[in-house]
């Protein structure tokens, strides 16, 4: 007994060293490398870096703008969210499941596009360019809420979909109208995802980048673009990596706050596992009813909110001088040194979809594995305690950002004994680990899900352990799996943060063409970015509807 | 044959099960009794090598069993809720610990059949998992266990989350195919009557270590002390003079403490025990009179349904020898009356 336990143990351990090795590397390392930069110069620690930073006056200034839009974003993803989950989620409405995707699709959008939507609609001679909102602070706010409200929406609504209903009529039962059920019984049975779905949707706000980068201009900052400008224009190495560490700092701390209200306790024993939710099977939708004309009016709303941005750019990118032409996307297709870049449109899509397809194997690989060592049930305290930390370890990178994985990555990669700087797999696995949370949050809760007695039954009527997990948990997760492999597959094909940083120049990915094309002067350059951000959005949007054909409720959830 | 030594299991702190020895002939049935978490259920899985021991071993036809996992030991386990797999069959079921143990096709096909049959499951083959009721799912559960041919049927409470009817009736059936086939099996179980129907053996458990073990028949006559007397189902646990008096009016031996079943006392015309009628209530086996016996305090004796008697009135009462057992002095728990 004792000598299967080691062996056991010595195959936990080794798998659970491959994703911890592969983040000390991808993820430790970097951060290790930023803290170098800013706390150590000439052979000792020097601190006065830390306090040159803080004592300038725009580092509150762009502190305090990164959480009060972070806030606020949070706050109306949660208003708006909430009803909406509560319409696509609990109730028969026609068209749900499209409206579902639709709902989604905005999180798998690539921030650039996101950010070149919001542009050509709110730009003066775009449709709502007489709102005079171009650059403003209302329309960061927009994207951001018009990025995040999928977590609030899957997360919530997967939440209210597997809700046992009888408490709910229970109360009903006793005299309560259906709105005090709903405040008595409902929400305080939502909120734990609503908390879990508010602090990641603020994680993402506060460490967004891509969308300030193109929507912000030069008036307003957030940390992350901060420490782009420092590290690209002003050359402040120091100061952007007091700032990453900042940011870090704040990230971690908000982790464990997330963690405290997602879990109550480790488990011992043979429960199954750390978790509190869990997945049961969907209750029936419940009839549209005069109390629900509500969530109803704000889904609407928010279809609108959703639709308009997309619909404003295909038009846009259809169009040039005023008349409809496909001439954007014929120039896709053209190589024009003019413009200033080393490859068409077309080649910087095939070079994303091969680095997309190496970061998926990779986060996949590595996201499999670390969702099954995290949901094994528990033995001892000891090792509830480690698996949740592991779980939580992993989550880092959800919320550090891109750009700190990226800088950081940039400024050690010398450190390492392999020459990674020019690798083809240095772009796949900095992505790779922005998709891994994800993956590990798709996959955990289905195996959570498992009844551990299942395995055991097989394995009591003889089955070894690979066939047990062949039997009970590939079962179990196939379905998931695929899902995790197409969202992983949209996020890294939309991936900016970190790719900016580590791109060669001469073969760039569509997002970071795009990019490069809205910075430049010229009708021409702008219908092009149109044009090639439809053709992205377009392959990501493709990818997550094949996704939600799977129909995994844990997908985009938190 | 299964023997346990010494077996402990700890969860950090709590000592699950504490120093647990015995033994399961083979073919024969033995019932691991107990409340809920005395350590039954534990114990149970440390022999299916789903728990690491703490302390001492298990031994089957004399081998040590540590370091074989679960699926080389040839125990079948058969849960509380069948834990069958839902993207199976019932046939695929059954079958599944036949393609473990390298029977495919034909074979296979005759022995599910077989076994379906034989617990009274003919032509289920095809069905889905989610289409049968609770009985039936228990009954593929017993038929997959048995499919694996195992050394050890180990039982997890296997008819607890039945109905009362169908509880008895499978209890029975239970038992039947367990001697038909001549399967040695372990059932752990809380319900006494379960344990009665099924098992030649019962062990009982308590705080992780076992008070009593033995033929069920005996278990049943002279419980250890007053609390396994109370959980095998005796309503009433005396002692001292109020035991001696009982005692005697039943005409059977002495002892310090005596525990008596619910049907233990009744009403005569003429008997050795007299007292006070308190209460009178009227129950499926008759009318349940609570009488404040002199020299005993209050008892609850059965009448004729038909008997008519008022509060206050004095009535005589007869004890039933065969419904009273001798709980021995040497035990060190006072009675909880």
């Amino acid at each position: 007994m004792r000598r299967r336990r080691i062996g056991a143990a010595a195959v936990t351990a080794f798998a659970a060293a491959v994703p911890l090795a592969f983040l000390a590397v991808f993820f430790l390392l970097p951060v290790a490398g930023m803290v170098a930069k800013g706390f150590w110069s000439e052979g000792g620690l020097d601190l006065s870096g830390v306090g040159e930073v803080l004592a300038h006056p725009r580092t509150g200034r762009i502190v305090g703008f990164t959480v009060a839009m972070a806030a606020a974003a949070t706050f109306v993803c949660v208003v708006v969210g909430v009803p909406v989950a509560h319409a696509l989620y609990r109730l028969d409405l026609p068209g749900r499941r499209f409206l579902r995707a639709l709902v989604v699709m905005p999180f798998v959008l690539p921030t650039v596009v996101v950010g070149v939507m919001f542009r050509s609609l709110l730009a003066p001679g775009g449709w709502l360019g007489w709102l005079g909102l171009d650059g403003s602070w209302q329309a960061i706010l927009a994207a951001y809420v018009f990025f995040n409200l999928a977590v609030v929406v899957r997360t919530v609504g997967a939440a209210w979909e597997g809700l046992d209903r009888r408490p709910e009529q229970a109360a009903a039962a006793l005299g309560a109208a259906p709105r005090v059920v709903f405040t008595t019984v409902t929400l305080p049975a939502l909120r734990p995802a609503i908390v879990s779905a508010a602090s990641v949707v603020f994680l993402f706000c506060a460490t967004a980048f891509g969308v300030v980068l193109t929507l912000g201009g030069l008036r307003y900052g957030t940390i992350e673009t901060e420490i782009y400008l420092l590290t690209t224009a002003l050359l402040d190495l120091r100061g952007a990596a007091v700032l990453s560490i900042l940011q870090f700092v704040a990230v971690v701390l908000m982790l464990v706050i997330v963690d405290r209200a997602r879990s109550g306790g480790g488990v011992v024993g043979s429960g199954t596992g750390g978790g509190t939710r869990t997945l049961s099977a969907p209750s029936a939708p419940g009839r549209i009813t005069t109390a629900a004309l509500p969530s109803l009016a704000v889904t609407s709303a928010v279809v609108a909110f959703i639709a308009l941005p997309v619909i404003a750019l295909v038009a846009r990118s259809l169009q040039r001088g005023g008349e409809w032409t496909l001439a954007n996307y014929r120039a896709l297709g053209a190589l024009d040194t003019r413009r200033g870049l080393p490859t068409t449109g077309w080649e910087a899509l095939a070079t994303s979809w091969r680095i997309a397809i190496d970061a998926t194997v990779v986060a996949v690989g590595l996201g499999l594995l670390v969702a099954v060592l995290v949901t094994r049930p528990a033995h001892t305290t000891g090792q509830a305690r480690r698996r949740r930390m592991l779980d939580s370890v992993v989550m880092f990178p959800l919320g550090i950002s891109a750009v700190t994985v990226g800088f950081g990555l940039l400024i050690t990669l010398e450190w390492l004994p392999f020459n990674l700087r020019t690798s083809p797999l240095l772009i796949p696995l900095a992505q790779a680990m922005v998709a891994l949370p994800l993956v590990v949050r798709t996959l955990a809760p289905v195996l959570r899900a498992i009844d551990d007695r299942q395995r055991q039954a097989a394995a009591a009527l003889g089955a070894s352990p690979s066939r047990v997990w062949v039997t009970v948990d590939l079962q179990a997760v196939w379905r998931p799996l695929l899902a995790a492999v197409g969202f992983a597959l949209a996020v890294s094909l939309g991936e900016f943060g970190a790719t900016s940083f580590l791109v060669r120049p001469e073969r760039p990915t569509l997002p970071v063409v795009i990019y490069q094309l809205i910075g430049r002067p010229g009708a021409d350059n702008l219908g092009l970015a149109l044009a090639a951000s439809v053709v992205l959005a377009a392959v990501t949007v493709t990818v997550m509807v094949l996704v939600e054909r799977l129909r995994v409720p844990s997908v985009g959830a938190f | 044959m299964l023997r346990i030594e010494n077996l402990s299991v700890e969860f950090g702190q709590l000592r699950a099960v504490d120093g647990v020895s015995l033994e399961v002939p083979a073919g024969s049935v033995l019932a691991v009794l107990g409340p809920s978490g005395c350590g039954k259920s534990t114990l149970l899985r440390a022999i299916a090598g789903l728990e690491p021991l703490t302390d001492g071993s298990v031994c089957f036809d004399g081998v040590d069993l540590a370091g074989v996992p679960t699926h080389r030991r040839a125990f079948a386990m058969m849960f509380q809720d069948g834990q069958l797999f839902a993207h199976l069959d019932v046939g695929a079921n059954v079958a599944y610990p036949l393609a473990r143990r390298g029977i495919r096709s034909g074979v296979a096909r005759a022995e599910v059949s077989r076994l379906l049959a034989l617990v009274g499951l003919d032509g289920y083959a095809a069905r889905r998992p989610a289409t049968l009721s609770g009985g039936e799912a228990q009954r593929v559960a017993l038929a997959r266990a048995l499919a694996a041919r195992p050394r050890l049927l180990l039982l997890d409470e296997p008819l607890s989350a039945l109905d009362r009817s169908l509880r008895e009736r499978l209890a029975e059936d239970l038992r039947r195919v367990l001697a038909e086939t001549a399967t040695t099996a372990m059932l752990v179980t809380h319900d006494h009557d379960e344990a009665y129907a099924v098992a030649d053996r019962a062990a009982i458990m308590r705080a992780g270590r076992l008070v009593q073990q033995g033929p069920v028949a005996q278990v049943w006559a002279q419980p250890a002390d007053a609390e396994v007397a109370r959980f095998l189902g005796y309503d009433t646990v005396l002692t001292g003079a109020a035991a001696a008096r009982v005692l005697a009016a039943a005409g059977d031996g002495t002892g310090d403490w005596v525990a008596l079943r619910r049907d233990a006392v009744r009403l005569v015309g003429q008997g050795p025990l007299r007292g006070a009628v308190q209460s009178t209530h009227r129950g499926q086996d008759g009318l349940r009179v609570g009488v404040d016996v002199e020299g005993v305090g209050l008892l609850v004796a059965i009448g004729d349904p038909e008997a008519s008697v008022g509060v206050g009135e004095m009535v005589a009462l007869r004890v039933d020898h065969r419904r009273v057992a001798l709980i021995p002095p040497s035990s060190d728990r006072p009675p909880a009356r």
